[in-house]
């Protein structure tokens, strides 16, 4: 079999496979946990069209940010003084300048990933959803599997990062090391570039702001002990 | 011994190991004991000891310390006093967390996390004390300067520097309000 036949029969068969994962979470959780899987992802999707709802959520978040920031200049003072006049919104709006919460050339980033928070939003509310129509679930979670492939297949690198060129023990051990190579690669490139926008937004205030939400996840995480009666 | 960066690369590899050993709730404990070591010793120690040392090699000695023995009393005195206490968090009966923790891939997720910012606190911090007094540590030729293009990055984001003292205290606050529920 020649190499480009052998790695989009691979290519298949990986697809299919996770269509048929996620054909299986659907007959797991029945048919409204996939619904509400549906309604997120694709409102996730339309967030993540700059054209569509995107230049919303961004001129909303900027907006807010603007308001804040408006604010805190001294806004507020010249609101409950009465101080309210055209010099006090020009030395304000001078002051602030043209801030943005989410700088023009990160506005990809930003939609991608408020698109990625809504999928994951909705995987979490799908969880108390009642379990009802297993095999309409089975339906509807091998559509959203074909959705998700499409939002994000994509995004993906054209060539495969790993082939599997020899079924021998050692051709397979040797692809789950660049698989795992592959991954943790992915990983660190992921968080360099996430700690780099929230780096631009944030700026010296990045690490505390992570360190206080970390925390904070994982304290809500404990169950408090249950007392003994 | 070889680059900087090595040494604190494997003190952060064994908190992360601890972590896992320990699991998170016990790991949240030290972390608390940290954020209260982090703001005396930032709020505190850092700003007030310098004078306070003058004071007693004068009268001890009649003289205040060289620059340089300054820099190598101030680096011990402070990287004594937090492995001190890193020591006491772990050893004995410990400062953990009461309630269950959760299972699965979400408590590997929460303890690695908690192993990691375990590991970033205190060998940055530990880092923190030999930048910020100029590598006393050198002298004894033990590890050698300059630092690599890796080292100066990770420098900037020593825990000291890039989190406000005060801030220290209202991590530990939330702490000690979780520690307390009932």
């Amino acid at each position: 079999m020649d190499p480009a036949t052998l790695a989009e029969l691979q290519a298949n068969i990986l697809f299919w496979i996770i269509i048929a994962l996620f054909a299986w979470q659907g007959y797991q959780r029945g048919l409204w946990s996939e619904l509400v899987k549906f309604g997120f992802i694709i409102v996730g999707f339309l967030v993540g069209q700059k054209d569509l709802l995107g230049k919303y959520l961004l001129q909303a978040v900027n907006g807010i940010w603007l308001s804040v920031q408006f604010l805190l200049h001294g806004g507020l003072k010249a609101i409950l003084t009465g101080n309210f006049n055209a010099d006090t919104l020009n030395r304000i709006f001078q002051e602030i300048g043209g801030i943005r919460l989410i700088p023009r050339d990160r506005t990809d980033i930003a939609l991608f990933l408020a698109m990625i928070f809504l999928i994951l939003v909705g995987y979490v509310v799908a969880k108390f959803a009642k379990r009802a129509s297993p095999g309409l679930g089975l339906v509807a979670g091998a559509f959203n599997g074909l959705l998700l492939s499409a939002i994000f297949i994509p995004i993906l690198p054209k060539t495969p990062p790993f082939q599997l060129e020899s079924l021998s023990l050692a051709g397979i051990l040797k692809q789950l090391f660049a698989l795992f190579k592959y991954l943790l690669q992915t990983a660190f490139h992921f968080l360099a570039w996430l700690f780099g926008f929230l780096n631009d937004i944030f700026g010296q205030w990045t690490i505390p702001i992570l360190l206080l939400a970390v925390i904070v996840i994982i304290l809500f995480s404990l169950n408090p002990a249950k007392k003994k009666s | 011994m070889g680059p900087f960066e090595y040494l604190w690369l494997t003190v952060f590899i064994i908190f992360v190991f601890i972590a896992f050993v320990r699991k998170y709730p016990n790991e949240l404990g030290t972390m608390t004991l940290i954020f209260a070591a982090l703001f005396l010793i930032t709020y505190i120690g850092v700003p007030k000891l310098p004078a306070i040392l003058d004071k007693i090699f004068i009268k001890l000695l009649g003289a205040p310390p060289t620059p340089r023995q300054e820099e190598h009393l101030l680096a011990s005195i402070f990287s004594l006093t937090f492995i001190g206490i890193i020591f006491a968090s772990y050893a004995g009966q410990t400062f953990s967390f009461k309630g269950s923790p959760a299972s699965g891939f979400k408590g590997f997720l929460f303890t690695l996390l908690v192993g990691m910012i375990n590991g970033y606190l205190i060998a940055g911090t530990l880092w923190f004390f030999q930048d910020n007094y100029n590598y006393p540590i050198t002298d004894f030729h033990l590890l050698y300067l300059p630092l690599t293009p890796l080292g100066e990055t990770i420098a900037n984001y020593l825990p000291p520097y890039v989190v406000p003292p005060a801030f220290w205290a209202i991590l530990m606050t939330i702490m000690l309000l979780f520690r307390v529920r009932k």
